[in-house]
């Protein structure tokens, strides 16, 4: 199926057009998608090294949940509507790129391990909410900080690649 | 808007005409060092990946603490256990930076030597580190002063804490935007 003529249509509706035609907007996007994908992944970083055992020992799983994940949520809620606007600019280069295929898997598999923690792993935090962390939430810790970093290189790399794709 | 554009565009003009950035950033870029970087497979996107985490731990790290000057996260920890938690982080994290920053630099040389937001970013991320030392030696002489007045939500704390992060926002704009002012 060709979706080029779809990805043509988004390019060219008015928001897509303004993105691509202004000398401000995309960068600016841009630099509120950099901050706020930062956001994410330091506040990410902070819960999964605690689950890890690495920093925060001390402090109770469930506090250092509440202190961070409203801001993890604003922020990645912010990051998708920057990345979205800034796909819209370009769609049909994005949509060509193997890395925007790979950032996005990777963005879902941190989602679904994020769901099972808190769904499954979650359920037994009274058990371990100010000691050591299950080997479920270390393996849910590490999996969640590897696929952001990941997730971020690939940002970087499709920076480098859309040229290829224009 | 249109003075910030103003500023980078004569600032450029000024590096391009009266300084010897550009015939060193030529210079630069000969040498086997830059050419290695610039030509090592993704060298440049791993520097700036580690560059960009690093950053965001820096930027987690000082809203943490403002949070905590705020009193809306973490406050089953004191003042004191807060900063000894994130401050250390700043540090080890701005070193990083700066490592990977000057490695970009010197592996990009016409993109970054001669660029405005290059230089600004340069000026204000030392003035930025310094009001960090401030802010934190304040905190750690007058831990008590700073956790009354986060308590109390004393005005000056959180206006400083929330002109500092500012800061920090400007910072992270300036590094993306070497990648789009004029050079």
């Amino acid at each position: 199926m060709d979706f080029q003529p779809l990805w043509d249509k988004i390019e060219l509706s008015p928001v897509g057009d303004f993105v691509a035609s202004s000398a401000w907007a995309f960068p600016t996007l841009e630099t509120i998608h950099v901050i706020a994908i930062a956001t994410v992944f330091g506040t990410v970083a902070i819960m999964d090294l605690r689950l890890l055992g690495l920093a925060s020992s001390t402090d109770r799983v469930t506090d250092l949940s509440r202190d961070t994940l409203t801001w993890t949520w604003g922020a990645f809620l912010l990051a998708a509507v920057s990345g979205t606007l800034l796909w819209v600019s370009k769609a049909h280069v994005y949509m060509r790129d193997p890395w925007f295929y790979i950032k996005m898997v990777l963005i879902g598999v941190a989602g679904i391990n994020m769901a099972i923690f808190h769904h499954v792993t979650w359920k037994t935090i009274g058990q371990w909410d100010g000691g050591r962390p299950p080997q479920a939430a270390k393996i849910a810790g590490l999996g969640s900080i590897v696929l952001w970093i990941v997730v971020v290189f690939c940002a970087r790399v499709i920076g480098f690649t859309l040229g290829v794709y224009e | 808007m249109q003075f910030i554009a103003d500023y980078m565009v004569a600032l450029s003009q000024w590096i391009q005409t009266s300084t010897p950035l550009p015939t060193f950033a030529l210079w630069l870029q000969k040498q086997w060092y830059s050419d290695g970087i610039a030509k090592t497979p993704y060298a440049i996107p791993v520097l700036q990946t580690i560059h960009t985490l690093a950053v965001a731990m820096i930027i987690t790290a000082i809203l943490m603490i403002t949070l905590r000057v705020f009193m809306v996260a973490g406050k089953s920890r004191t003042l004191a256990q807060t900063l000894h938690r994130f401050a250390p982080w700043i540090w080890w994290c701005l070193l990083v930076c700066f490592v990977t920053g000057w490695l970009l630099a010197i592996g990009e040389p016409p993109r970054d030597m001669t660029n405005p937001a290059f230089w600004t970013k340069m000026v204000v991320v030392p003035i930025a580190a310094l009001i960090a030392l401030g802010i934190q030696t304040s905190m750690t002489k007058n831990i008590v002063s700073w956790e009354a007045a986060a308590t109390h939500r004393g005005i000056v704390a959180q206006v400083v804490s929330v002109l500092f992060i500012l800061l920090w926002l400007v910072i992270m704009a300036l590094g993306r935007w070497i990648a789009y002012v004029p050079t």
